[in-house]
């Protein structure tokens, strides 16, 4: 971790308000995504990135930092638990509604040549069914690592566990991916 | 290098975080090894897969979202009622305690309502406290529990023994509405032991031994004396009331 941002740390520990914005700035985009990746739709990942920050600089004191850990992972950490609440809070929603969320965060928009198009579309559908399929947890692996591409160390801390476990997670979860390619490839 | 351990740093492999010797053994068991190669191809091609397949973000304002961050840690949405800030276990804590409150009180309400005195119909000489038959059943216990075997000579006659019985009744039906179990069983031991009496053939001496070993089995003198501490009508014991 950089000097500079242990320094923004500890201003934002101190109740500095231009701090926390610094903070904001650098890792909104970082958050967002990982909201958006696993929420599926705009509103919702809005709402993760909002609560992921909320409840982040309002337990702050507890962000113990040093040269080897990293305020966006401890930030991962919040946000993992809040997208996961919020996925719980809107478990009542019809599959179908989350399916075309999550259509809309994998694939289905963005411009290209016609054949790339239809490529993209027909590789995001198969890949959005898949995820489908994984468990709330599982998908959280899969997203921090192909879409947030953290490490698995990373992921460890951020879903606090340990990283074999990470590892087995993701092999299993990447294993039911590709029964589930393999299937529809095949039918 | 074993194909398990291979498949544990695969992807701290794909990370790059493996230290140079342990990288160089990593490749040469891909290039000897079909099975983990694949594997490995397999999660580079999902991976991959994934990527091309996802689409662009679609855009928020961030401004906007700060906006509303700043307002929600603001001194004034801070000041909460004392309970939403309150760490959860706490919350839960006092759920649960309430819950057993309420509980408690409803099983008392319909399960065990309020003890009142039984006046109960009197048709024969009663003994109205269970220390009147308590008293009563002394001496017809004390003739077999203390001279086991002095047969022919106990003086217990067959009416005093069906009136203790017929008592026993009623005493039974109050304990059996005060819920008093521990006295309940007195009240069981104490009829087996007087239907043993009733049935008791004088001349029978190996009988009557019987009878008083039965009564110091039951303990049913000691637990009578517990009863006679009270020395009311209404005798509280071990938690019942009669």
């Amino acid at each position: 971790m950089n000097s500079n941002e242990v320094d923004w740390v500890v201003l934002a520990k101190a109740g500095d308000r231009g701090a926390m914005h610094e903070l904001y700035e650098r890792n909104r985009s970082r958050i967002y995504s990982l909201a958006y990746r696993y929420a599926g739709n705009v509103a919702d990942a809005e709402d993760i990135l909002q609560d992921t920050f909320i409840k982040a600089f309002q337990s702050l004191q507890k962000c113990q930092l040093n040269e080897n850990s990293y305020f966006a992972t401890w930030l991962y950490r919040i946000a993992v638990n809040c997208a996961l609440d919020h996925f719980r809070r809107r478990r009542h929603e019809s599959k179908v509604e989350l399916s075309t969320k999550l259509a809309a965060a994998v694939g289905n928009e963005g411009a290209g040549t016609p054949e790339s198009e239809y490529v993209r579309n027909e590789s995001a559908r198969l890949v959005r069914r898949g995820l489908e399929r994984l468990t709330e947890r599982k998908r959280m692996v899969v997203v921090l690592r192909h879409y947030q591409q953290l490490k698995i160390g990373e992921i460890a801390v951020a879903l606090g566990c340990s990283q074999g476990s990470v590892k087995k997670q993701l092999f299993r979860a990447l294993g039911q991916l590709k029964k589930e390619l393999s299937a529809s490839m095949g039918g | 290098m074993k194909c398990k351990k291979f498949k544990d740093l695969m992807f701290v492999y794909q990370d790059g975080q493996l230290a140079e010797p342990e990288k160089a053994g990593f490749d040469r068991h891909l290039r000897a090894c079909p099975a983990c190669s694949a594997r490995f191809e397999e999660i580079i091609e999902i991976g991959s897969l994934m990527q091309k397949a996802a689409a662009p973000i679609a855009g928020v304002d961030f401004d906007k979202s700060w906006l509303q961050i700043a307002a929600a840690l603001s001194p004034a949405a801070r000041r909460q009622f004392f309970w939403m800030r309150s760490p959860r276990w706490l919350l839960i804590t006092a759920g649960f305690l309430a819950f057993f409150i309420l509980g408690v009180a409803f099983a008392r309400l319909n399960f065990f309502p309020a003890r009142t005195e039984t006046t109960a119909p009197l048709d024969t000489p009663f003994m109205y406290s269970t220390r009147d038959y308590f008293a009563a059943l002394q001496p017809v216990l004390s003739e077999f529990s203390n001279a086991p075997g002095q047969d022919g000579s106990n003086t217990t006659g067959q009416v005093r023994i069906r009136l203790l019985l017929g008592n026993l009744r009623l005493l039974r039906l109050r304990a059996d509405r005060n819920r008093d179990s521990s006295l309940l069983r007195l009240l069981d031991d104490i009829e087996l032991v007087l239907l043993e009496i009733a049935h008791l053939d004088r001349s029978d001496s190996e009988h009557t031994r019987l009878v008083g070993t039965l009564i110091q089995e039951k303990g049913i003198p000691m637990k009578m004396k517990v009863f006679k501490f009270a020395d009311r009508k209404t005798v509280q014991i071990q938690g019942g009331t009669i």
